[in-house]
């Protein structure tokens, strides 16, 4: 008699099968992501010794549902490899393959010291694949295509790193979190004496401003921050184009996972050491970006939740904590570099070099940066 | 009462499966309130309550079943298949959730 249960099973191992065959075909060469993909192998024996264990229970009819939730389990780990790995470790492309060097030595420099090995895909999107089941040594790195033609895109990648740190200490959520609780605790003691209705509508109002910095939100607030501290003007003014480059309105609460990008840039502005923040560069960037915000024209919903005395304390909280957590991790409290030393003469450049002199670059010197560039590329380190 | 086969089969004592009820019964006995709208739950008990949301039973209902089966397991009393299949059900759509959250790419 056939079963669904029986079916799924003997599908789930002939995935597992296949699974095998295509990361054994994987190219394992100098400048190949070989610890993910021996990580990736141990990973699959496992799950494949795990079916073995249990292929009985996953077929028969006493256990049911269960039987289902329990390969549900196997499924979702192949799918983790099969959707998420091997599209990124399979076919890497000339650029993918430097950009993982370039990245791997750019998280040990940051003090990222988890992290194995990287592979990037360029999928067309910044992001990062932080954990493999909890695991933070093998990320994923996905890039736009020619991430290295986006000069302005780059201190992003600080922010990808930064995904990571938020998951390795748990200390930045639980202080931030802290921050959210005690703000609108002095929100609701500051209520003045008013009717019960109006008493009532407000608490709601601040519960709901509360309820909105979920842990993917500060997360990604802590991510533009980590970025700020690592990448300095130059991030500064990564995080104005973030939030102009395709014209949504900066102070639009309504993204799913993600503070507005008021905020964002907010939380980085107040990050800028004071000489940073007199910049004229800086200066003349941010006084255009705070026409094109207009924060003061913000609806209610903005004001609840991204009052300026909560980012604030959200700069200072992740300020003041991460040279504890990661004392090895190098702030960038300067300047963009002069024109001279931006374009001085290099045997090598390191990912945070070429991201501070090409925007220096691009910024006094756009007509030089095109040859500036084809050097700088061959030499990235 | 212990199903013994199923026991072998998963190779698992039956002081885990005593400790493995406590579990279960205050999972239940959590939810229930949630369901019949006497809490407001957390995230976990919030999806459960929209996945079951679907007309098939009233919410109230699925959370006085919830309590029943809670107190029959208190009580020591083995449930039916239905019941159990009832609970794997909402375990599994926590389960679907986890391997969405595990696959979440961060963008910037």
């Amino acid at each position: 008699m056939s079963s669904y249960q029986q079916l799924k099973a003997d599908e789930v191992k002939f995935v597992l099968l296949r699974l095998g065959e295509r990361l054994a075909d994987c190219p394992r060469n100098e400048g190949d992501p070989v610890t993910i993909l021996e990580c990736l192998d141990e990973h699959l024996a496992e799950i494949a010794a795990d079916y073995i264990k249990k292929e009985q229970i996953f077929k028969d009819p006493a256990f049911g549902l269960d039987a289902l939730n329990r390969l549900g389990v196997i499924i979702s780990s192949l799918s983790l490899i099969e959707y998420e790995y091997l599209p990124a470790v399979a076919h890497q492309t000339p650029e993918e393959t430097t950009l993982r060097g370039v990245f791997l030595t750019c998280a040990e420099r940051l003090g990222l010291d988890w992290i194995e090995d990287i592979v990037v895909h360029s999928s067309g999107e910044l992001a990062i694949f932080p954990d493999f089941l909890t695991l933070l040594s093998i990320p994923v790195i996905h890039v736009q295509a020619n991430f290295l033609d986006k000069c302005l895109t780059f201190p992003g990648a600080f922010h990808e790193f930064g995904h990571s740190v938020f998951l390795r200490f748990a200390d930045f959520y639980e202080a931030l979190n802290r921050e959210v609780e005690a703000h609108y605790d002095a929100m609701r003691k500051a209520i003045g004496p008013v009717q019960p209705e109006e008493r009532n509508a407000q608490l709601k109002r601040f519960q709901d401003a509360q309820d909105y910095w979920d842990d993917s939100r500060l997360a990604e607030i802590f991510c533009d921050l980590f970025a700020q501290y690592v990448g300095g003007c130059a991030n500064m003014i990564s995080m104005i184009d973030l939030s102009m480059a395709q014209g949504q309105p900066a102070c639009y609460t309504g993204i799913p996972g993600y503070p507005p990008d008021a905020a964002r840039v907010k939380v980085c502005e107040y990050a800028l050491t004071q000489e940073q923040a007199e910049c004229e560069v800086i200066r003349d960037l941010m006084a255009e970006w705070e026409k094109y915000a207009e924060i003061e024209n913000a609806g209610p919903v903005y004001r609840d939740v991204c009052h300026e005395k909560l980012l604030r304390r959200f700069t200072a909280v992740v300020l003041e904590l991460l040279p504890t957590l990661m004392p090895n991790t190098p702030r960038s409290v300067g300047l963009l570099p002069e024109i001279g030393a931006a374009t001085a003469p290099f045997d090598s450049l390191t990912f945070e070099e070429i991201t501070q002199r090409g925007m220096a670059i691009l910024i006094s010197r756009p007509d030089f940066f095109d040859s500036w560039w084809r050097e700088a590329r061959a030499k990235i380190a | 009462m212990i199903d013994f086969r199923k026991a072998v089969a998963l190779n698992i004592t039956a002081e885990t499966i005593e400790k493995s009820k406590k579990t279960v019964v205050d999972f239940l006995e959590a939810l229930a309130p949630v369901l019949m709208g006497e809490a407001g739950g957390n995230d976990e008990q919030k999806l459960i309550l929209q996945r079951l949301d679907n007309g098939k039973q009233p919410l109230s209902d699925s959370g006085a079943d919830f309590l029943g089966m809670a107190a029959a397991l208190r009580g020591n009393v083995t449930l039916t298949t239905e019941q159990i299949d009832k609970i794997s059900e909402v375990v599994g759509y926590l389960q679907g959730e986890v391997a969405e959250e595990v696959r979440r790419l961060r963008s910037r």
